[in-house]
């Protein structure tokens, strides 16, 4: 590793309780705020390429199974490289991991808007796919020892949004730039704000709290909970706690079981949901692709009700508002195929409410991968549930599409109905580990 | 007062969510926007509201009063005034009913069954009145009533099916999921072994899509089958999970009746409601009854125990107050009459007078007695040899107390001790064992002419112990009349174990059997 990479060595430790006040309330907001832009511009750079796709189409002639196969690949990529950067980031300096992750994507982008063939096509944005992975194991970092256990379905779902508004912002832009620049603009002006971005990430992140000489979150916030993980498996070699917090944890294997298919279900809604409202419902693209949109508003809205939730009625604990909102997914998914009616914002509706549902797992089964997991491999847990999320992506893709071809939009509901009950099922032994057996008394709490 | 702002605004949302979720499904149902919201998203709100605190009904009628006033104006209908009021007319009976909605789930059931129907009766109510005015409207007019009228069977039907089927689950999320103490989700679950029954979950899955195959692909000469095909889910699961199994079962059921459903037609709906209702009530009365049988059963199985337990107590206090007794005796009564009688024989021998001397020898003599008496009655209360030899040597002692050989009967003693572990039985076990043979052989030698006997103790998980003789037997009828083996039997009973008595007479190869079982405890 390059020496400025690696997580830097324990300073001075401040002693003043007022400075160390001060010190935590001013990073945790400029942390955040420089995380949330870093994110929502990664997404910049991600989904940059679906968006021109259609220009590019049109001006190359590319083939669609191209087009396929290079989605499939960036999937793939993408998913081994959160889990191995993920690996890596937990003994570095989640600063400039972030930072040169972005300015790399950056690059690649600018590198994408000058060439032509399909081949560079495909290695850059498989390039792409690799540094594209190093955003999230670092804001997994970050979100964990920044923010303590009691507060962080909170902060955890605010940076979520990022997600949101990256992916909502990101089709206004490139289809704007692609209409009065062309296409390779539509690369070039990403790349250039993501390059921006990425070295004010360099400037303004932070490592550890404990690296600026102060007290680690759980000893500043006073919270048990948080303590407990900071002093769980204190002396083990990295490699064994790789092998024993991730790898041999059942429960991560169980949770990135269930992100598998609650992927399934947003890339399938979200790459296939233009498709049926056209054919079904003979949508014109634009409609369409409006009611698409008010998907991601449902997910901005979802994923900070499950953090709150998850917070405020469950005392931090993840499993029973995962269970609510699987039910939710189920129960939306099944409305939107069974919606009788033809009416823009009756199908938008229904998108707000699958992505309402579908945006509270997404993020509190990565949360809860990262809190049943050693505070040392946060990265590395939450990178390797990140690795089946997008195997699920990759799932939704061609797979699904073969499903299609024989069972129709039928097919395609009774699958992704399916993935969103198993959802459930597969957090049921969550339940069963975290209720101890005497149950609350009978008496309602409110009485 | 910020909290309570976000709180609201965060149900409202879900509720919202959830209520337009469930109206399109119902509307895909009955194919009327209006009757529609009266299954599921009305059952929602009702299940919601009962299981919420007061302040919070504002967000969740909130987000029902919003949703009605705009899915009308979207679907360019008139205002729906009826469901609006019988919403807010609903507020005043659940309001009431939480009153009386606390302590155990039978309770809580019932309180839900008439909140279900009230609210369906309110609805009919308020479905007739609007009914009535229209009628008076048009008579006036003297115009064509165009406003769509449900009839009010149907009205009530939609209300009790949504409510049967949606109430009871808002009880299983609220006291699954906000009733439990959660332990926090740490590393330490790492060391938890997962409980995922896997094949608990296979079996059910498979009998799901079993039932939803049945419901769809059965060929119509079947067709009157189908519904009894409904009813194996709800009593499988009912019968591993009362009543709550039950309700999945029918929710189960629900989607592969849904999936079933051929056509829209008013008379097709009808039907389906119907069996909706009939198998969600079906189910959680059957449940129910189950449930209700289990926890008596239960009850019974545990006062069983208590009993058993209790007698066991009283032979091990009774072993043990005989032991102290005859501890006593043996040391105190002995060895003072042995005193006695040393004194006596002195006495006899220094004392020259013929009446000292009479009186010496009285005394030693009833001394004697004394001890003889004694010495029965230690035996009677607790076997000595037991103590001092240990089981098998004295099971070895009685048969040569008894003479045995004398009497023409050869025994034969098998031991079966496993040599790997170490015997540790309890003195009741031991006791016991022991007076049981004593018993059998002291019969043997009376009654039975035998003359070949053979007594079996094998230690394994419990004590098998099996005395048999090749004597005349005696008749069925006459088994354990005798006090001494009902006694033993009463005994072994206590301590948890069998006692058979079997016996051949008057066959080719008479002779008596008894077989003990008993644990070691």
């Amino acid at each position: 590793m390059i020496g400025f990479l690696k997580s830097e060595q324990h300073v001075q430790p401040v002693k003043d309780p007022k400075q160390i006040d001060e010190l935590y309330k001013y990073w945790r907001f400029h942390i955040m705020f420089t995380m949330y832009a870093g994110y929502a511009l990664f997404y910049f750079t991600r989904k940059s390429f679906n968006y021109a796709m259609p220009a590019m189409i049109a001006d190359l002639g590319l083939d669609k199974s191209d087009i396929g196969l290079m989605g499939t690949l960036f999937y793939i990529t993408y998913g081994v490289s959160k889990f191995l950067s993920g690996i890596v980031s937990d003994r570095s300096n989640p600063r400039y991991f972030m930072g040169i992750g972005l300015v790399m994507t950056g690059v690649v982008n600018i590198l994408f808007g000058f060439s032509s063939s399909i081949v560079m096509f495909t290695l850059l944005w498989m390039v792409n796919a690799w540094f594209q992975g190093w955003g999230w194991p670092s804001c997994s970092k970050l979100l964990t020892t920044w923010y303590s256990r009691s507060e962080r379905g909170f902060w955890w779902s605010l940076w979520n949004t990022a997600h949101n508004v990256g992916g909502a912002l990101i089709p206004l832009l490139v289809g704007v730039v692609t209409l009065h620049y062309g296409w390779r603009y539509g690369f070039i002006i990403p790349g250039i704000l993501a390059v921006i971005v990425g070295l004010f990430l360099c400037w303004r992140l932070r490592d550890k709290p404990v690296t600026l000489g102060l007290p680690t979150v759980g000893h500043w916030r006073n919270d048990t909970l948080e303590l407990a993980q900071e002093n769980e498996g204190l002396g083990l070699t990295s490699a064994e706690i790789l092998k024993k917090y991730v790898l041999n944890n059942k429960y991560i294997w169980l949770l990135a079981f269930s992100y598998v298919l609650v992927y399934i279900v947003r890339t399938a809604i979200n790459d296939w949901g233009n498709l049926y409202l056209t054919e079904q419902h003979h949508y014109s693209l634009i409609t369409a692709n409006a009611a698409l949109s008010l998907f991601e508003v449902g997910g901005f809205v979802g994923s900070l009700v499950a953090g709150w939730g998850s917070d405020k009625l469950f005392d931090g604990n993840r499993g029973p508002m995962n269970l609510i909102f699987a039910i939710g997914i189920f129960l939306s998914v099944a409305a939107l195929w069974l919606m009788p009616l033809t009416g823009f914002v009756l199908q938008a509706g229904c998108f707000f409410a699958i992505g309402f549902f579908v945006f509270g797992p997404q993020m509190l089964i990565g949360m809860a991968a990262a809190e049943c997991s050693h505070k040392d491999s946060v990265g590395a847990a939450t990178g390797f549930v990140g690795l089946f999320a997008y195997m699920g992506a990759a799932l939704a893709g061609y797979p699904l599409a073969l499903v299609m071809e024989q069972y129709h939009w039928a097919g395609f509901f009774t699958v992704i109905s399916s993935a969103a009950a198993v959802v459930g099922l597969l957090l049921l032994p969550f339940l069963k580990a975290q209720t101890s057996d005497v149950s609350a008394t009978a008496m309602p709490k409110y009485r | 007062m910020r909290n309570y702002g976000i709180t609201s605004l965060c149900g409202w949302l879900l509720i919202s969510c959830s209520w337009f979720c469930l109206w399109v499904l119902s509307y895909y149902f009955i194919m009327e926007p209006e009757l529609a919201i009266l299954l599921f998203p009305f059952a929602l709100r009702l299940g919601t509201v009962l299981h919420t605190p007061k302040r919070y009904w504002l967000a969740v009628y909130g987000a029902e009063w919003w949703l009605m006033v705009s899915l009308a104006i979207l679907l360019e209908q008139s205002q729906w005034l009826s469901v609006i009021v019988a919403s807010v007319i609903s507020v005043p009976i659940i309001w009431f009913a939480q009153k009386y909605y606390y302590g155990s789930q039978w309770r809580r059931l019932c309180v839900m069954g008439a909140v279900i129907l009230s609210t369906a009766l309110l609805n009919v109510l308020v479905f007739s009145s609007q009914i009535l005015s229209l009628q008076m409207l048009g008579a006036q007019d003297g115009t064509v009533i165009t406003a769509p009228l449900y009839s009010l069977w149907m009205v009530f039907l939609v209300s009790v099916t949504g409510g049967l089927m949606l109430v009871p689950s808002c009880y299983l999320i609220w006291s699954y999921l906000f009733q439990k103490s959660w332990i926090p989700l740490t590393v330490n679950l790492v060391s938890k072994p997962i409980e995922l029954r896997s094949r608990h979950v296979v079996i059910y899955v498979v009998l799901f899509a079993l039932s939803i195959a049945a419901q769809v692909g059965l060929p119509e000469e079947l067709r009157r089958f189908a519904p009894f095909c409904l009813a194996i889910p709800i009593i499988l699961l009912a019968f591993r999970y009362g009543w709550q199994g039950a309700l999945l079962g029918t929710l189960l059921n629900s989607v592969a009746l849904i999936a079933a459903r051929s056509g829209v037609s008013n008379m097709e709906i009808t039907d389906l409601l119907l069996s909706l209702s009939a198998q969600s009530l079906t189910g959680i009365l059957l449940g129910m009854g189950i449930q209700r049988q289990r926890e008596l059963n239960q009850k019974l199985r545990h006062e069983l125990n208590r009993n058993h337990n209790l007698s066991r107590q009283l032979v091990k206090a009774e072993e043990s107050v005989r032991r102290d007794i005859a501890r006593e005796l043996h040391d105190e009564i002995g060895q003072n009459i042995t005193a006695i009688r040393t004194q006596a024989s002195i006495l006899k021998r220094v004392e020259n007078t013929p009446m000292g001397e009479s009186c010496a020898s009285t005394i030693e003599s009833l001394s004697l007695n004394i001890y003889d008496t004694t010495k029965g009655l230690l035996t009677q209360l607790r076997p000595k040899t037991l103590d001092d030899l240990g089981l098998e040597e004295a099971i070895h002692q009685l048969v040569r107390e008894l003479e045995c050989e004398a009497n023409g009967i050869s025994t034969t003693i098998i031991w079966n001790e496993p040599t790997d572990v170490d015997l540790d039985l309890s003195d009741a076990t031991s006791v016991t064992l022991y007076r049981i043979c004593q018993e059998a052989l002291n019969n043997m030698v009376k009654y039975a002419q035998a003359t070949e006997a053979r007594i079996t103790v094998t230690f394994e998980q419990d004590v098998y112990l099996t005395v048999k003789d090749n004597g005349v037997g005696f008749k069925p009828e006459e088994t354990l009349r005798g006090f001494g083996l009902r006694g033993m039997k009463e005994r072994v009973q206590a301590l948890g174990g069998e006692f058979t008595l079997s016996s051949d007479s008057g066959t080719q190869q008479p002779g008596t059997a008894l077989h003990v079982v008993l644990p070691k405890l």
